[in-house]
């Protein structure tokens, strides 16, 4: 095996030596890996571990997750999962689930959170207060920031908002749809405002004058936004994960045609159905696991995708409950390849569910 | 124009190449496994040589890299099987394993297999405490023990008064 024998080997007199030569590496033990391979590793640390240890090993690394470039690069290496909250007890900590190399991880987060939550977007998101003349605030869950928005109307509700990304200005915007009757003229209006965050003092009104009633009737809705949760219209059920949309419509309270949308065209794309009615049994028979009082009969609303294409989050209702929307202290992740079902344990019968990822962005341009 | 060389590529031929290790072991690797490394396929492409000496990869390391590039190279194995292959080689590897291992795929820039060892590094650091880091890492803490529990005693929320009104 020494070195030198290969005589076999015609011109290999001159043996090649990589420019980078550490010759640490014949020690038992590495002193510190450089900077660049550091950085390639701690862009695939979740977001709150960066918060609550890595920043905490050294100076270099604190100044080095808090660059933008690495906020930016550790964003695209994040996991998009599902942020369910209670919405009944508004002090209950919420839960995220995400996947991670093939299986589900749930985790909660560390603090409460006292507003509803509307939407998500880069680790941001939109909170709602009810409670204090319907404020908006914008909150990251893991850096514990968190700013409020200019008040939208004073009489009107702003909770149909949503948080968007606008990367060629590398800023915030949120967009607010409203339906209200006007005391004038005794009919009902739609509004539309929009704020860049950081830049507007107040909301900015669109002009919807010319849009048809149909187009119109959709700003009763929940603006769609990068990161839109469920959003039921009808039948419709426009489900996203990150910049991308997919679409279920019922076909059966079990089954679902399943249409996506490509991102650069936004060409619709026929995928194959979903059909549940097979498994009806497994759910039920996990409603009764979960909740003994349960009547048989339940429905299934779907509120995610946790991986595009895969992994499909479907809330489950009690039929009896219907319209008051009660979930049976589960919900139910589905892989549409394997047609494995999984049951996700919650800690509230009233839940809702939002795309959201854990990030370190906040609003200075990351 | 119209005319091109007929004898084609330098495919045909299944040439081979020695690798040779810090402590001197060699390795005998095909040459569409060895160009999987840009390091190695410019070396390559520069010189005749056969022989080529890495003077800061030990043998050990070199040898997981070694059959990493040879399994990505077999044209008869599936992306699939690659994949399941790349998830099966990092598991199980202790974190000094893997910190040489990164330290060769960057050397010899192999790039999805740096990819995919910094990745698992990062799992396995994940949920361990600062001092685990530091003694894996061999990273002296420079924070004074006010510095330290100035930035603990900060993880509180933190209210950007920027938009705030009046209130």
């Amino acid at each position: 095996m020494a070195g030198d024998n290969c005589l076999h080997v015609k011109g290999q007199t001159c043996p090649f030596y990589l420019r980078r030569c550490i010759r640490r590496m014949l020690k038992t033990n590495i002193d510190s890996l450089p900077d660049d391979i550091v950085f390639d590793i701690l862009v695939h640390i979740p977001a709150q571990d960066i918060y609550n240890a890595t920043r905490l090993v050294c100076r270099k690394w604190y100044q080095m997750i808090l660059t933008h470039n690495f906020i930016h690069v550790h964003l695209q290496h994040s996991t998009c999962g599902l942020l369910i909250k209670n919405w009944l007890d508004r002090t209950s900590h919420p839960t995220f689930v995400a996947m991670r190399q093939g299986r589900i991880e749930i985790s909660k987060l560390s603090d409460k959170f006292n507003h509803l939550f509307l939407s998500s977007c880069n680790g941001l998101i939109l909170e709602f207060d009810c409670l204090k003349s319907y404020a908006l605030y914008i909150a990251n869950p893991v850096t514990k920031q968190r700013s409020a928005l200019p008040t939208f109307s004073a009489n009107t509700t702003s909770d149909c908002s949503a948080i968007a990304y606008a990367a060629t200005s590398m800023e915030y915007k949120v967009v607010n749809t409203c339906y209200f009757m006007n005391g004038n003229t005794d009919e009902f209006e739609h509004d539309c405002a929009i704020l860049t965050v950081g830049v507007d003092k107040s909301w900015r009104r669109v002009n919807i004058q010319h849009l048809s009633l149909t187009a119109k009737e959709l700003l009763k809705r929940t603006p769609f936004a990068t990161e839109v949760h469920s959003e039921r219209l009808g039948y419709y059920h426009y489900l996203s994960m990150g910049s991308y949309l997919s679409l279920l419509i019922d076909c059966s309270e079990f089954s679902w045609e399943v249409w996506e949308m490509k991102p650069e065209t936004g060409e619709w794309t026929k995928m194959p159905k979903i059909d549940l009615e097979a498994q009806k049994c497994t759910f039920e028979q996990l409603c009764c696991k979960y909740d003994s009082s349960s009547s048989l009969t339940c429905s299934l609303l779907p509120v995610g995708w946790l991986k595009s294409k895969e992994v499909l989050v479907f809330n489950v209702f009690k039929e009896h409950t219907l319209p008051i929307f009660i979930s049976p202290w589960f919900c139910i992740a589905y892989n549409v390849r394997t047609r494995e079902i999984y049951s996700i344990e919650l800690d509230s019968i009233c839940n809702t569910f939002l795309v959201h990822r854990n990030s370190l962005v906040w609003l200075d341009g990351c | 124009m119209v005319t091109t060389d007929e004898k084609g590529p330098l495919t045909a031929k299944k040439k081979s190449v020695i690798i040779r290790s810090c402590d001197g072991d060699e390795f005998l690797v095909s040459e569409s496994a060895a160009v999987l490394s840009t390091s190695l396929k410019k070396i390559l492409e520069e010189k005749e040589d056969r022989l080529i000496h890495l003077s800061d990869i030990d043998n050990k390391t070199l040898a997981m890299v070694i059959a990493y590039l040879s399994t990505h190279a077999d044209d008869g194995l599936s992306d699939d099987l690659k994949r399941s292959f790349d998830q099966e080689f990092v598991s199980g590897k202790e974190f000094d394993v893997l910190k040489y291992l990164v330290l060769a795929t960057d050397t010899l820039q192999v790039t999805c297999l740096c990819y995919t060892v910094a990745k698992k590094m990062a799992d396995i650091m994940k949920n361990k405490l600062v001092e685990w880091v530091r003694r894996e890492f061999d990273i002296q803490n420079d924070y004074t023990p006010e510095a330290e529990a100035e930035i603990r005693r900060l993880d509180a929320w933190a209210w950007d008064d920027r938009q705030l009104e009046d209130d």
